[in-house]
């Protein structure tokens, strides 16, 4: 019964699409059945991480495996890195350390840097240092000040009376005091 | 008619913009906001400290050596200066100092040893310091002083400066 009428509705499309000169074997769209293979779907690749945040994972992982240096720039750590510390980077090769103050910290990722400024016989001296640096040892805040002032770039204090004094004999001096 | 009056207009406004050298119209764009005067960038005409005791205290730079005039001297480049400022000599100096002194006027040859505009180093840090300053030189390239006064740059001992690097009390 199915049969038979399916069989009359194909002959009445036929009829139908008369008008279109038809080929023997031809097949209208109407009734033409297309078979689209469906595959396995394949295995997620990075258990499903997106591209960019796996890349930078993988970066601090190389970079920093402690996870120190990120936890500096930490916003949401307390101990965070600021404009306004007094630092010492200590170095793994020959390098002496360096000691100046923080005038600003650039957050961008594995590229991260804090721009020094240090003053040798009133002579300013700034030095840009990216943190990440795997010659870098590590990074110690040797001073915080009493309160920290309200911009976070403090480029303004260059050349004003503001401006950084000879850090390391200062600390000297302190130490000479405690003892 | 209107587009021949843009085109006067063109032609009006256009020696206004050309009174300004190549040089003077770096130095507007990249004017420090600080109350310092030095150039960023060391070449013709720009004023240098002499940080030794050969006597002179501000050079001005007439020539920098190997380099196309739209180039610009940074660490551990030779410039030739003349000395615009000197300390005046005294009979109480002594010595090799005595007769290696220069005078206001003199041509000589210098290294610069700081710089204002920023270098950077192999390891990916920039260094740069408040103000421009060079060491006197001879024709051997040796300094012509004894003494060096303040910091000097490391980049120094990279090209062959050594015995300015042990002079200095300071090397960054």
């Amino acid at each position: 019964m199915l049969l038979q009428s399916f069989k009359a509705l194909r002959a009445r499309s036929c009829l139908v699409s008369t008008s279109i000169t038809q080929t023997a074997g031809y097949k209208t769209q109407y009734l033409g059945q297309k078979v689209v293979k469906v595959y396995q779907p394949l295995p997620k690749l990075r258990e499903g991480t997106p591209l960019m945040k796996y890349v930078k994972e993988n970066q601090y992982k190389k970079l920093d495996p402690n996870g120190v240096k990120k936890n500096l720039l930490d916003k949401s750590n307390p101990n965070l890195l600021r404009s306004g510390d007094i630092v010492r980077i200590t170095y793994n090769n020959k390098q002496p350390p360096l000691v100046g103050m923080v005038i600003a910290v650039k957050r961008n990722g594995c590229d991260s840097n804090i721009l020094l400024r240090n003053s040798y016989a009133k002579l300013g001296v700034e030095i840009r240092v990216p943190i990440f640096n795997p010659v870098i040892e590590r990074v110690d805040i040797l001073k915080r000040p009493t309160k920290y002032r309200s911009r976070n770039k403090l480029y303004y204090i260059r050349g004003t009376k503001l401006d950084v004094t000879d850090i390391e004999s200062s600390l000297k001096k302190q130490q000479r005091r405690s003892n | 008619m209107e587009a021949f009056s843009a085109h006067r207009l063109a032609l009006s406004k256009a020696p206004s913009v050309l009174k300004f050298s190549s040089i003077e119209l770096l130095i507007f764009f990249i004017n420090p906001s600080e109350n310092t005067h030095t150039h960023i960038m060391i070449y013709l005409k720009t004023m240098l400290k002499c940080i030794d005791n050969s006597g002179a205290q501000m050079v001005e730079c007439i020539k920098v050596l190997r380099k196309n005039p739209k180039n610009f001297a940074s660490i551990g480049d030779k410039i030739v200066c003349v000395v615009q400022k000197a300390r005046p000599s005294t009979s109480t100096i002594t010595g090799a100092s005595a007769s290696n002194r220069v005078k206001r006027g003199d041509i000589v040859r210098a290294v610069i040893v700081r710089t204002k505009k920023e270098t950077q180093r192999p390891d990916g840090s920039v260094i740069k310091f408040d103000d421009n300053a060079c060491v006197l030189l001879n024709k051997n390239d040796e300094p012509i002083a004894t003494r060096i006064g303040s910091v000097v740059a490391k980049e120094l001992r990279d090209k062959n400066f050594n015995k300015i690097v042990s002079l200095a009390p300071k090397v960054v």
